[in-house]
Formats: C-alpha cells, structure tokens, sequence
C-alpha cells in the first residue's frame, strides 16, 4: 500500500481536474456566476485555488518560480494544463518528503514559521477541497447538475 | 517532524469542532437554514458528517456497516459523538498500517481500501464543513476562520 499521503494529492488533483472539466463544458457566461456564501464568480475561484496551490508548493520548495505568474490573466485552459505540471510536483515532493523542511518568512499577519511541512500539505489539502466545494455550490445554486467527485468516484475510476 | 497524516486528522477534527462551537453561539432556529447548492440545513449536515465520519472507521477496521441512524441530535450531543470519534482515528492512526480493509459495495469487493477510507474521511468532513460555512455567510453572519493557518496558530504548533 502506498502512505496515506500520496492519495490524499492525487485524489486533489483528480478531484480538482474532475471539475475543472466539467466547468469547462459549460456555456463560457456560466464561469462568471456565483452564489452567496461562496467565494466569487467559478473563474475566480479556480483561478485562486490553482495559483495559492502552486503558491504552497513554492513555499515547500522554497523556489518563487514554482508560483503562477499573471494567474489572473490566464484562461482556465491554460490554468488547467499548468495544473497538471504542478501536481506532478506535488507527487515529487512526496516521494521525497524527509528532504523537506521549509519555513514561511514573516507576513504582516503572522510570525516566521519553522517547520513548516505539514502545515503546507494540509493547507493545500484543504485549499483544495473547500474551493471545490464553493464551485459546486455555485453550480448547484445555478440549476446546475453537480459532478460526483468524492474519493469513491475516484477510487471507482482508478478501479476503472 | 510528525507525520503529515496525523495533521491533516488533527486539524480535521479541529476545524470541525470550531464549526460545531460557533454554531453555538447562533439562535437555535438558524440551525434549520439552508441555501441552494448546499447539502441541507446545518444541523442535519452536521449529523451526516459526523455519522459518516464513524461509518469511514468503521469500514476501515474492517467491520460491517453500522444501521442507517433515524435519531435526532443536539449540537453538544454531535459535539460529544465527534469528541469520541477524534479519540478513535488516533489510536487508528497509531496503527494505520496494521489495517487492510476491503471494500464491499453491490458491486463487488475491492481489497487494500484502506486509503479510500482516509481519503474520503479526510474530503468528506472539508466538504460539508464547507456547506455549512456557505450557509452561514449567506445568512449575512460572520463566518468562523477554519483553515489550516488558524489551527496552526492556534495550537502551538
């Protein structure tokens, strides 16, 4: 069996593509809605979800090339292919996990921290699954159908 | 360094019961709000999550499936059943790698499921935790700060 780590990433990348796909079949004007309680429009959340995810490896890496420049300017195709490159850094960084152990500079809202491994996974983790669950509500509040995207369609897609 | 598993799990059950402690502090009827595109009112999303949660324990011990559960509960009883629950996944995580469960569906059964069951632990209570945050500020009311920053910062890491 792999570490519970290694499926926890790649169900966010299938999870994250699996969406990303689904939006991408709609009318282009439906990537502009939103609904209250969510975060903004679906385009501006992919856009944040995909370019704070590459933040997070960037700080892993402690590399600022890792980040997405002019994220906000790119398409979400482009974001999409950009994605998949970025996640099999993920997958690398995993496989080597022992050799990391970043620490985040200080922010005007939080002290240097040391050891920063675990939080940084987490946080993508989580990142991840919490705007994805923004993006379905707004397709839900919108009379969209919702993708099924949980760990079962995952894990019943790999079973193939 | 502590394994990253145990903090993605503690900060799992932090987060839920930060929601679960804010919603306290709501008029009790705001419990029964619900908006489209979510999973129902809070209070029942709650209670799913929190049942599913032990049902992803359950199976990943290997045990049958616990019966559909018809009861109502309070916030501080689903607060009590989480409690007990968080206290269960560490002794699971203490010997993760002694479990090899197999999943059994109307479709067969697939062995070494084990990492489904984290997986979908682990996605589950983000996703209706997500829901009933959505509920909240679209009520118009302050929602609590969840993410894994907080916890950190939080906890004295």
């Amino acid at each position: 069996m792999n570490d519970p780590i290694h499926d926890l990433f790649r169900y966010h990348t299938w999870a994250t593509l699996t969406l990303l796909d689904f939006c991408l079949g709609l009318p282009d004007e439906e990537l502009d809605k939103t609904a209250p309680g969510t975060m903004g429009t679906i385009r501006e959340t992919f856009t944040h979800l995909i370019a704070s995810d590459a933040g997070y490896q960037a700080r892993m890496r402690a590399d600022p090339s890792v980040r997405i420049p002019d994220a906000e300017s790119r398409s979400l195709s482009e974001l999409r292919e950009i994605f998949i490159e970025k996640s099999k850094g993920w997958q690398a960084v995993l496989d080597d996990l022992g050799s990391f152990d970043p620490a985040i500079e200080a922010h005007e809202d939080y002290p240097r921290i040391a050891h920063a491994r675990n939080l940084l996974l987490t946080q993508a983790l989580h990142h991840g699954n919490d705007h994805r669950t923004h993006i379905c509500g707004v397709l839900g509040a919108n009379g969209h159908e919702i993708p099924w995207m949980d760990a079962w369609a995952f894990w019943a897609e790999e079973q193939g | 360094m502590p394994d990253p598993i145990r903090e993605i799990f503690r900060y799992h059950y932090w987060a839920t019961f930060t929601i679960i402690d804010h919603l306290a502090t709501l008029p009790p009827e705001r419990l029964n709000d619900s908006v489209p595109g979510t999973a129902g009112p809070i209070l029942d999303t709650l209670k799913h999550l929190v049942n599913a949660d032990r049902m992803y324990q359950v199976l990943l011990q290997d045990q049958p499936r616990p019966p559909r559960d018809e009861n109502s509960y309070t916030l501080q009883e689903l607060r009590d059943k989480f409690e007990a629950q968080s206290k269960k996944w560490e002794e699971i995580l203490d010997h993760v790698d002694d479990f090899d469960p197999t999943l059994r569906n109307g479709e067969g059964e697939f062995p070494h499921a084990r990492d489904l069951f984290i997986t979908q632990a682990i996605h589950h209570g983000n996703d209706h935790r997500t829901h009933i945050c959505t509920i909240i500020g679209a009520m118009g009311q302050e929602v609590p700060e969840i993410d894994e920053w907080t916890f950190w910062f939080s906890s004295q890491h």
